[in-house]
């Protein structure tokens, strides 16, 4: 049929209104919810809980950054809890067997790209749905560690192990550096890389991707593998800062990650759209907002129910984004 | 049924439907009479698909009106008012829920009740097998899910449904498009049986042959106009096809002598010998020539499109051999393909043609982001550069910055182009290159194809259902039919008529072994 199709250039004013919806809108957000917090408790306006609030988001920041590639890929990964669970306590297992704290983190590491790449398979070549895949390997990971450790707490890790949670650097914890290079690292990887285009691309149009010559079975499988290994990340922070490993930690964590990347603009009803920086303000908007609502003594009840209005005001900014891409 | 003297079913009266800058439906007029069953003909975008939605309530018409049994069909038609006038239309893509029991599909929403609320299942299904023995089709267990069913028994189905709503008009649109031969013959009966129940049938089809073995009468529509309806027992195929194209176009013959292809041996950029996907295409052969354009035509579902997805890797290649510039390749992937130096640009640039979601110069790079990144890390500075480059030498109108969903269709298409001319192939594969595509910039693009054919070693294959755009670019045709390459025209004897007649002629000749 002949439909000619005369849209037009963007308007400067409708770009503008863009990148505030997309881009800067939680960065608005964050200022604003700091203005408020800040206003309402002298306690909160200090230096010591501004590092707090860091170090706090220090763990789902990480698997949040693993979560945005999977989710700009076009899928979702809720198994990263799990993979915190059972990286850990293998990790710390090891650490008590050899007291060896470096080889107990590199084990732990390891098996969160076996658990990520165990995943991607699964998905890109065998085919089954994301969804479907990690919310089965949430309960197999998870279930994995309980049978391993018989439900018990690894405790009595080496000192060491505690270096990353309570070491500083330049007046800042170690755990946000570790942090921060991560974001380094994953926005080089997004943004200024040749993969990370063909991350974005399979995302937006997998059938285009592929005719275009992408290895999209590649591409899917390396961002589970990215979050499997940022997932066990995540986990040997939190084996520092609990200096110990746990079959139960990590778990929501999924929930959080994707809570992050979607306040960030990263969006779960359309691949290929988002970026790691969203995902970093996402997770200090998350655990600002937490750390707030405790100081401000707000019940634990009723910091869930923040947390749900918020996701839902950041999908429906998504919603809007896209109408106005229109 | 109505006795009315002499009075036509369905009488549509001037009416037409536009488009931006098109005039889709340009004042139709046309009468067809109870148990008539009308072959309705023309070319792509002819208006056929148009007028045939007006009626069925899938568009509303800009003017005129329609009648049937003397009724009006109001302007803002739905396909729910329509089947309330008796207007049913069965198109190539059943609409059927699959999931679902025959009897259920056949009476959907119109379910016998007990009750009011309960439905009644004994009755649904003797109903239902009540309507398939008006088909001859009660051989269907009305149990069975829809798709359980073989694709003619489905379409059975489909009809059967229409019927049951008391359905005076039914339109066919490309009804065989996916039959074998037997399956034609059947469906053949059932449109007899329709006839023979005064139920007007509406025939869509590119198929000469069949459109003389099924149809009383045939409408010919061009450029959104209706041109004449004759009947088939005073025609021939000739008479019907000058009735398509219009005689003006007769001194189309362009490309004779101007033909600069050394057909020779030494010349050959690929040779295919006898690929076959072992289902839909059956052992294709051909060669193409450096600096040729070779032309595929055939009707829809002449698998033209699988042909070239299969060349390109898209879909598996199951025996034959492919050679590029005399060396063996192996197809396996896109990918793989690329690295052979063949380009597939897809007939469907949105679905898989291009990123929308990206920006004009990310989607000009895609597929060899190599040429513009050092160890992996990009020069996005080089993408602007490259982007701007064919902006100019391609007319694209549109920020490198923004997206390409943005764009216009022939903006995004002249995209689509970029980057295949940035992937360095030799062999470019342009499938329904103009399509939804204005007239400007069909000029442009080909004079895309034919620049890029020029480049010594380098030869296009042009996919397209538009016979004068074969005459308009190609140096050769490959006529195809059902999955076969039926007929080569040389390069001295491309005409539009020439072409028209194969094509239409060949369709339905290829018999299903």
């Amino acid at each position: 049929m002949p439909s000619t199709a005369l849209s037009s250039q963007k308007t400067t004013s409708q770009i503008v209104k863009e990148q505030i919806v997309g881009k800067f809108g939680v960065i608005i957000g964050l200022i604003f919810l700091f203005a408020v917090f800040g206003f309402l408790s002298p306690a909160f306006r200090t230096w010591g809980n501004v590092t707090n609030i860091l170090i706090q988001s220090g763990t789902n920041a990480v698997i949040a950054a693993g979560m945005t590639f999977v989710i700009i890929a076009g899928g979702t990964d809720l198994s990263v809890g799990s993979t915190v669970a059972l990286s850990s306590v293998i990790g710390a297992d090891i650490m008590i067997k050899t007291g060896n704290v470096g080889l107990g983190i590199i084990v732990s590491l390891f098996f969160g790209l076996v658990c990520g790449a165990f995943n991607g398979v699964l998905i890109a070549y065998i085919g089954l749905p994301p969804f479907i895949v990690t919310l089965s390997t949430m309960w197999l990971y998870r279930g994995i560690a309980y049978v391993l450790t018989a439900g018990q707490a690894i405790v009595n890790l080496p000192e060491a192990n505690m270096k990353l949670a309570l070491g500083r650097f330049l007046g800042l914890p170690a755990i946000v550096w570790l942090m921060l290079f991560v974001y380094v690292i994953c926005y080089i990887v997004l943004a200024k890389l040749t993969i990370g285009r063909k991350i974005y691309a399979t995302g937006d149009n997998n059938e285009s991707a592929r005719l275009s010559g992408i290895n999209v079975k590649g591409i899917k499988t390396l961002v589970f593998v990215i979050s499997g290994f940022l997932a066990a990340l995540g986990g040997v922070i939190l084996m520092s800062r609990l200096n110990s490993g746990q079959p139960v930690a990590g778990q929501s964590f999924e929930m959080s990650a994707i809570a992050a990347a979607v306040i960030g603009g990263t969006s779960m009803t359309k691949g290929g759209v988002g970026g790691i920086s969203g995902t970093l303000i996402g997770a200090l908007f998350i655990s600002t907002l937490l750390n707030g609502l405790v100081i401000l003594n707000v019940s634990s009840f009723w910091q869930q129910v923040f947390m749900g209005v918020v996701v839902l005001c950041a999908v429906a900014l998504d919603i809007y984004r896209k109408q106005l891409s229109k | 049924m109505s006795k009315q003297i002499s009075k036509p079913l369905l009488e549509i009266r001037n009416v037409s439907k536009y488009y931006p800058g098109v005039k889709a439906l340009d004042d139709v007029s046309l009468d067809i009479e109870a148990g008539e069953v009308m072959a309705l003909l023309g070319e792509n975008g002819a208006g056929k698909s148009t007028l045939m939605k007006v009626l069925s309530g899938a568009i509303a018409r800009d003017g005129g009106d329609v009648y049937i049994d003397g009724k009006s069909l109001p302007v803002n038609n739905t396909p729910l008012t329509a089947r309330g006038y008796g207007v049913a239309i069965i198109y190539q893509e059943l609409s059927l829920l699959s999931q679902l029991s025959v009897a259920e599909n056949i009476y959907l929403t119109q379910e016998p009740t007990v009750a009011g609320k309960f439905i009644d299942y004994k009755k649904l299904h003797a109903q239902a097998k009540g309507q398939l023995a008006k088909l001859e089709a009660s051989h269907i267990d009305t149990h069975l899910k829809v798709e359980e069913l073989a694709l003619p028994e489905q379409q059975m189905v489909e009809i059967a449904k229409a019927l049951a709503v008391d359905c005076r008009v039914i339109i066919m649109d490309e009804p065989t498009t996916s039959l074998t031969w037997e399956e034609t013959d059947r469906l053949f009966d059932v449109v007899r049986t329709l006839r023979s129940q005064g139920i007007t049938v509406i025939y869509i089809s590119h198929r000469m042959d069949e459109i003389f073995q099924i149809a009383d009468t045939a409408a010919v529509m061009r450029d959104g106009k209706f041109v004449d309806k004759v009947k088939i027992s005073e025609t021939d195929s000739d008479a019907i096809v000058e009735l398509m194209t219009g005689k003006l176009l007769e001194h189309k013959d362009r490309r004779v002598g101007d033909c600069k292809v050394r057909y020779q041996d030494d010349n050959v950029v690929m040779d295919v010998r006898d690929i076959t996907d072992g289902k839909q295409i059956k052992g294709a052969s051909f060669k193409l020539y450096s600096h040729e354009v070779l032309g595929f035509g055939g009707l829809i579902g002449s698998k033209r499109t699988e042909l070239a997805r299969m060349l390109f890797g898209a879909d598996k290649l199951q025996d034959g051999k492919i050679y590029v510039s005399g060396k063996p390749v192996a197809s396996g992937a896109p990918a793989q393909a690329i690295r052979n130096k063949i380009g597939y640009l897809s007939e469907n640039r949105k679905e898989e043609g291009l990123n929308l979601g990206m920006s004009l110069k990310e989607n000009t790079v895609l597929i060899d982001m190599g040429a513009v990144s050092k160890m992996g890390y990009i020069n996005f500075g080089k993408i602007s550069q490259i982007f701007e480059d064919y902006k100019k030498s391609i007319n694209i109108k549109g920020f490198a910055d923004a997206m390409v969903s943005s764009l216009s269709g022939g903006n995004q298409q002249k995209v689509a182009i970029a980057k295949w001319l940035h992937a360095g192939c030799d062999v470019l594969i342009f499938d329904e290159p103009t399509r939804g595509i204005d007239v400007a910039a069909k000029a442009e693009i080909y004079t895309l194809i034919r620049r890029f054919a020029d480049q010594e070693g380098k030869a296009a294959i042009v996919i397209s259902s538009d016979v004068a755009e074969l005459v308009d670019v190609c140096d050769r045709v490959l006529v195809m039919s059902r999955g076969e390459i039926v007929e080569e025209i040389q390069p001295d004897d491309i005409s539009q008529d020439r072409l028209l007649k194969s094509i239409v002629r060949k369709g339905g000749q290829v018999k299903h072994a």
